[in-house]
């Protein structure tokens, strides 16, 4: 149950990364913490998920990323400084892309909800649950990417 | 007289971006954050169409979907929504949305579905 719902997600954060910056990211690495997973977030976009597995879905990046997909959303208007409006568009991405992995887990079997996201900035984020970390790379830098089940069970 | 489009969705860079879009094509557009939000302005500002997002506070698109369609039965509406599963599709169209349009938005194919329904 877990790699195929961890690799919906991954699916998903390519495909949807791609269409909207036409950027390719690169999946650098993925690991798994059964007791949780400590990281230093410059933006954090966080949504729950509920339905046939519970948990939280997280897009982690860091400042000049955010400023560069807020300016590709909008046509390429530069976006020098952090605003609502980039909130809103590291917002859409998280959105966009969980829409996208519910989709896909939709067409195998699994039926999941998921919130409108919210942002952190600046904060120290503890899973403290099972967590499964995918580390992608592009041309504007690091993303990452944090799948939390709310119950070890949800694991196999 | 250029059209009426309400643009409803609760991200500030989505509606920016449709805003900007349908202004370029002479669209009058205004714009609602939430689904409770878009019933109260579709009242007074008679919209030739409303694209709505799902995910909202408050109000969620489906249920302002309802709620239109009991001010207005005829109301032209279009779901533009990253939740794109095929429940969430056929909810939307039960509701009474005209079509639907998985995000991410391409320019293109938001203004050949709006045209398709205002012209």
């Amino acid at each position: 149950m877990d790699s195929k719902i961890v690799n919906q997600f991954i699916k998903a954060l390519t495909s949807i990364f791609a269409q909207v910056t036409n950027v390719s990211l690169t999946k650098t690495d993925l690991e798994y913490f059964p007791d949780g997973h400590k990281v230093s977030a410059k933006i954090a976009a966080i949504l729950s998920i509920a339905g046939a597995f519970k948990g939280q879905f997280m897009l982690i990046l860091n400042e000049p990323m955010a400023l560069q997909l807020t300016s590709v959303v909008m046509a390429g208007v530069p976006v020098n400084n952090s605003s609502d409006l980039v909130d809103s568009a590291v917002r859409e991405l998280c959105n966009m892309v969980a829409g996208e992995a519910s989709k896909r887990l939709l067409e195998i079997g699994f039926n999941c909800d998921i919130t409108f996201p919210s942002i952190a900035r600046g904060k120290q984020i503890d899973t403290a649950s099972p967590s499964f970390v995918s580390k992608f790379e592009c041309e504007w830098g690091e993303l990452q990417q944090i799948l939390k089940f709310e119950h070890v069970s949800q694991i196999k | 007289m250029s059209k009426k489009i309400l643009v409803v969705d609760d991200a500030s860079v989505v509606r920016l971006t449709l805003k900007h879009l349908f202004e370029s094509y002479h669209y009058n557009v205004l714009e609602a954050e939430t689904g409770e939000e878009a019933v109260e302005k579709y009242k007074t500002f008679k919209p030739d169409l409303v694209t709505m997002d799902i995910t909202m506070p408050d109000m969620d698109g489906i249920t302002a979907v309802i709620e239109i369609l009991k001010i207005d039965a005829k109301a032209k509406i279009v779901m533009c929504s990253a939740m794109g599963q095929s429940n969430k599709v056929k909810a939307a169209i039960t509701a009474g949305a005209k079509t639907f349009i998985v995000k991410p938005l391409h320019p293109e194919r938001v203004l050949s579905v709006i045209k398709k329904y205002l012209d």
